[in-house]
């Protein structure tokens, strides 16, 4: 029984003077623009990394209530940065079981109002307590494994900056991006530092945004106006929640395995895809993305950046958004800004920036590649 | 892992199907749900990979360094007292004060 996204909206993504209520709303009105008739919706899943920046749970229920759709089924899902991926994935699993026709899946995060020691303290709950209370921050994790990977692989720093200045000028087309400004190489080498060798050029900013998710069941998708883009696959596997328990520190093995499930019930190879969303929180993670879902050999990842290959004019456009880097990474919408795009790609509504893919893959993640979610999706 | 840190030691678990070790104990191994005996982690290791971190949660005082070290069969996370390692660099764990709070830490030899 096949599942179709049916319809996408997003919030602007930056630093919002607004809570999560409204960030919703506002991507919620993009969804009803396209066309959508929300009496179809049976249930709301909600993305939401953590309680401490609005001193607020129940997002489920605060979500329902905003759009108007009590008293629906409406719950959180949480797993750090790929929640909203998670939102998705029970989304996908409701219509899939046949137990609801429609559901929306929903991701936001309102983190500016908070400081960036109240955000760090925040996302390190996302690791295990020997690196919390050693003070391994999660930017100090990932620093970790761009250290190593540079040691094993000959990557350089500047190989790392070259993928923030890749998702920059690609966020320049997206009108919704945090930031819409094309960096240089050397603007990225001279970023201060945050955890060496990541620097400030190399992190995904903090952000307030909000995304939405239409999934439906073929028989409701056939009766809506809007594009249908098929979910042919939607994955999730873990890893362990402290890098340093790795045998491999620079594998991604949790991402690794969902693309493995993904290729295997889609029938897609990592050919197939032609565009990706990919979770670049850290610059080092897209290379290590390139590599769990087959785009590059293990160690030459950095190598397909600096060919050009994943820009938007290369042969495996990656992040065509500005990706988490410059579109920006309000953490519980993440996953469903990524699809979003997709959605638009796939649809041919990505203007100013499409890619013409007829296939897409979507990799979203949670603590230190803890957690990883891909969704496979096919234009209709 | 408390109980251990009291007695000065650090623990960790080696599991009795699969053989791995990991980092703390648990009676249940973290690879393979197999059952796992504790064994002490030994006292010198080389560091695998190493961060010099500028931005905390406040409750550390930046900078500082943290390491990922190798200990025989178990890697472990952890704080570097007196800053500045390199990659293969040999360390030593010791049991202390860390922020205020009995932990554990690296030292270079």
């Amino acid at each position: 029984m096949g599942v179709f996204i049916v319809g996408a909206g997003m919030s602007s993504i930056g630093r919002r003077d607004v809570g999560s209520r409204e960030l919703v709303v506002e991507a919620y009105r993009e969804l009803l623009d396209m066309g959508v008739d929300p009496s179809v919706i049976e249930a709301v899943y909600v993305g939401v990394q953590s309680e401490v920046y609005e001193h607020q749970i129940m997002y489920g229920t605060l979500v329902s209530e905003a759009l108007g759709l009590l008293p629906r089924e409406a719950y959180r899902v949480e797993a750090c940065a790929a929640a909203g991926a998670l939102a998705l994935h029970t989304a996908y699993m409701a219509v899939k079981s046949g137990e609801v026709s429609a559901a929306l899946a929903v991701g936001v995060e309102k983190m500016t109002a908070s400081s960036t020691e109240v955000v760090t303290d925040a996302l390190m709950a996302a690791s295990h307590y020997i690196d919390q209370r050693s003070g391994v921050t999660i930017p100090a994790h990932y620093a970790m494994v761009a250290r190593r990977y540079m040691y094993l692989y000959g990557a350089s720093e500047e190989d790392l900056c070259m993928v923030a200045v890749k998702n920059h000028r690609h966020a320049v087309n997206n009108p919704k991006a945090h930031f819409r400004r094309a960096i240089t190489v050397e603007e990225c080498l001279k970023s201060r530092p945050v955890a060496t060798p990541i620097k400030l050029y190399d992190a995904a900013p903090i952000s307030d945004g909000a995304a939405v998710v239409l999934v439906a069941s073929e028989r409701i998708a056939k009766k809506m106006p809007t594009a249908a883009v098929e979910v042919l696959a939607s994955t999730v596997a873990t890893d362990t929640l402290s890098v340093s328990q790795r045998s491999d520190l620079t594998y991604l093995n949790a991402v690794a395995t969902a693309a493995a499930k993904a290729y295997d019930k889609s029938g897609l190879t990592p050919k197939d895809v032609e565009v990706a969303e990919v979770h670049d929180a850290f610059t080092i993670n897209e290379v290590l993305i390139y590599e769990a879902l087959g785009f590059a050999k293990r160690g030459e990842g950095y190598k397909l950046v600096r060919e050009g290959a994943t820009s938007l004019e290369g042969w495996k456009p990656v992040n065509p958004s500005g990706g988490l880097k410059a579109r920006g990474h309000p953490i519980g919408a993440t996953g469903l800004a990524q699809v979003y795009e997709l959605y638009l790609q796939l649809a041919g509504k990505a203007y100013g920036r499409n890619t013409g893919a007829r296939a897409a893959a979507a990799v979203n993640e949670g603590g230190v590649n803890s957690a990883a979610v891909v969704h496979l999706l096919r234009a209709v | 892992m408390m109980q251990y840190l009291a007695q000065g030691k650090l623990v960790g678990g080696r599991c009795r199907r699969c053989g791995k070790a990991f980092f703390p104990h648990s009676a249940v191994c973290i690879y393979c749900g197999g059952e796992a005996a504790a064994e002490d982690v030994p006292k010198r290791g080389q560091v695998l990979t190493y961060s010099e971190v500028y931005v905390s949660n406040g409750r550390f005082k930046t900078p500082y360094t943290v390491a990922i070290v190798r200990f025989g069969d178990f890697q472990l996370p952890g704080y570097v007292m007196g800053g500045r390692v390199e990659i293969g660099d040999e360390v030593e764990w010791e049991v202390g004060e860390l922020e205020g709070e009995t932990w554990y830490f690296f030292k270079r030899v």
